[in-house]
């Protein structure tokens, strides 16, 4: 197997070749005839949006140089390869921190923008790509586009969240948020059944800064959606906080996992002790934000639990009024199916817009699982999740999706017509060819709104109020 | 510390530096390219690097190393010495 892999290690893949991109300024061969490409770096897509089966990735983790950080103003510029770990050494005993974040540190800055990542933040915050204020976009003509609001705003848009399709991104500037400390103020609760879930959140997304929920997608009817609530708020100026944070230990999995290991049986098992070793009363705490923030950072390639099949991630958002109907009867379709997950989220996005044309994140409720790849159940399983997804004019996210077909991906992402003529044409991907069925119809794409900055974009350097 | 590196973009000298800087080291680099330098110069120095000086250079050049070294003790005003074990 390849390094260029996914984080699911589902589907496994082959490009064709890979092309490193060691300095932002060296210009890139595009020559290859008949090939397409894909920027990558580290591989923290769960499915097939990062991969280019048969074609080329564009290896982006060499561009990892910090370029400006204004100390004053919290505005941060890197290149595209730099991680977050990375970013949050520098910035955080500065009294920064990211504006939103994953549940990962060691993903790109442009993945995050490819991505449009979000976080537990969400319900105040929005996604990572409302903090972007600009960033350098690399086509394969050659061209170089400045892209902001105000700049080249249509590649901006397509950009953001626009899973590494309109060209390479190069650097990122965007604005940090102030903190007093490293520490978060953490409260856990139990609640026993989801309508629990959505009175707690409802009251905590007024207080908290973060919120998300564990739930136990093996319990039964009565006990539907069970979980424990977390919150977290970044410590006040007067908190009392330990003096300093201990050294955190980090374990790595060495190798694939036999796949008999997570069955329905280990994982049913798992979730019954996670929530009743809990604390029945709710518990307060004060931790270092990295074990807030990434608890799967300190277990290095824990998706090779999954065994050499990998896995599937689904992560789908339910808008209002469907919300809680909805989430009960994916829950109940997967407890019936007796594929469960022991990584199961359920969090409430809030109703700030992405600019990113094809970003995932919108008002309504979101919940998050992985399955063990038992091939066609598995797949079945998530068709069927899909059509609920669909009737409850949901969405699927795509960074984390190996399957969904190109008819549910129109119905998630009707901005994708809008979207593709700002492909670049060079560009593809394993996810889009699957999504997209190599089939777009001329008819189709001819509604589509053609942005008026393709027809003349701006080549003149941005002033982004940094020293340069 | 006040630190000089030659081929100050390789990848084994950005990767050391970054140790350096975020010790708050003063740095001399010296390389080919003006544009690369350039980019690993802002990266020590967001890192927490205190002071540096860019100096493109072709090493290859050998009649201006006295003017090279001048340049790098007049900045910093005096030099640690590193060396790497070598080949024999």
């Amino acid at each position: 197997m390849n390094q260029y892999q996914s984080w699911g290690h589902y589907p496994q893949s082959s490009p064709h070749s890979i092309q490193p991109v060691y300095w932002q300024h060296d210009p890139v061969n595009f020559d290859s005839a008949n090939q397409t490409y894909l920027p990558y770096a580290y591989g923290r897509s769960y499915g097939d949006s990062c991969l280019n089966n048969e074609g080329t990735l564009l290896d982006v983790s060499s561009l990892k140089r910090m370029l400006r950080f204004d100390e004053d103003t919290g505005v941060f510029r890197c290149e595209a390869g730099v991680t977050f770990a990375d970013i949050l050494q520098v910035i955080v005993p500065k009294g920064w921190f990211l504006p939103v974040t994953p549940g990962t540190q060691h993903v790109s800055v442009g993945g995050a923008i490819a991505n449009d990542v979000h976080g537990k933040n969400h319900h105040r915050a929005g996604t990572f790509g409302m903090y972007v204020r600009a960033f350098e976009l690399l086509r394969s003509t050659g061209e170089r586009f400045i892209c902001s609001k105000n700049h080249n705003a249509g590649f901006f848009s397509a950009t953001i969240g626009g899973l590494g399709l309109t060209g390479v991104i190069l650097w990122a500037e965007f604005q940090l948020t102030p903190i007093w400390g490293p520490w978060i103020e953490t409260e856990r609760t139990r609640f026993h059944h989801l309508s629990e879930f959505f009175a707690l959140s409802t009251q905590a997304d007024q207080r908290s800064e973060y919120t998300v929920a564990w739930i136990d997608c093996f319990a039964g009817k009565k006990s539907q959606g069970r979980g424990i609530f977390i919150t977290g708020n970044h410590q006040h100026k007067d908190t009392l906080t330990p003096s300093s944070i201990a050294p955190r230990r980090t374990m790595s999995v060495p190798f694939n996992a036999p796949s008999f290991l997570l069955n329905r049986h280990s994982l049913r098992l798992c979730n019954t002790l996670h929530f009743h070793l809990s604390s029945r009363s709710s518990t307060r705490n004060i931790e270092p934000f990295d074990t807030f923030f990434y608890p799967l950072d300190r277990l290095l390639h824990w998706n090779r639990l999954y065994g050499s099949r990998g896995f599937l991630q689904y992560q789908c958002v339910i808008p209002p009024p469907n919300q809680e109907a909805g989430i009960a009867e994916l829950l109940d379709h997967i407890r019936r199916s007796g594929q469960g997950s022991f990584l199961a989220v359920l969090k409430q996005f809030g109703s700030r817009p992405s600019p990113g044309l094809l970003s995932f994140p919108r008002e309504g409720t979101t919940l998050a699982l992985d399955f063990p790849n038992r091939g066609e159940d598995t797949v079945n399983l998530l068709r069927q999740l899909d059509d609920i997804v669909c009737e409850c004019s949901g969405a699927v996210y795509p960074a984390k999706d190996a399957r969904m077909s190109a008819q549910h991906f129109r119905s998630y992402f009707p901005n994708w017509k809008t979207f593709s003529p700002l492909i670049d044409r060079k560009f593809s991907s394993s996810f889009w060819r699957r999504v997209t069925d190599e089939d777009l119809s001329a008819q189709e794409l001819s509604t589509a709104p053609i942005l008026n900055s393709l027809q003349s974009p701006q080549h003149e350097e941005l002033n982004t109020g940094l020293p340069s | 510390m006040n630190i000089l590196i030659l081929g100050a973009t390789s990848a084994i000298a950005q990767e050391t530096a970054k140790f350096w800087a975020q010790e708050g080291a003063n740095f001399f680099l010296v390389a080919r390219d003006k544009e690369k330098l350039s980019a690993v110069a802002s990266d020590l120095q967001v890192r927490g690097a205190s002071q540096i000086v860019e100096y493109p250079l072709d090493l290859a050049h050998i009649e201006v190393h006295q003017q090279l070294i001048q340049a790098a003790i007049h900045n910093l005003g005096h030099l640690m010495s590193h060396l790497w074990p070598m080949e024999p």
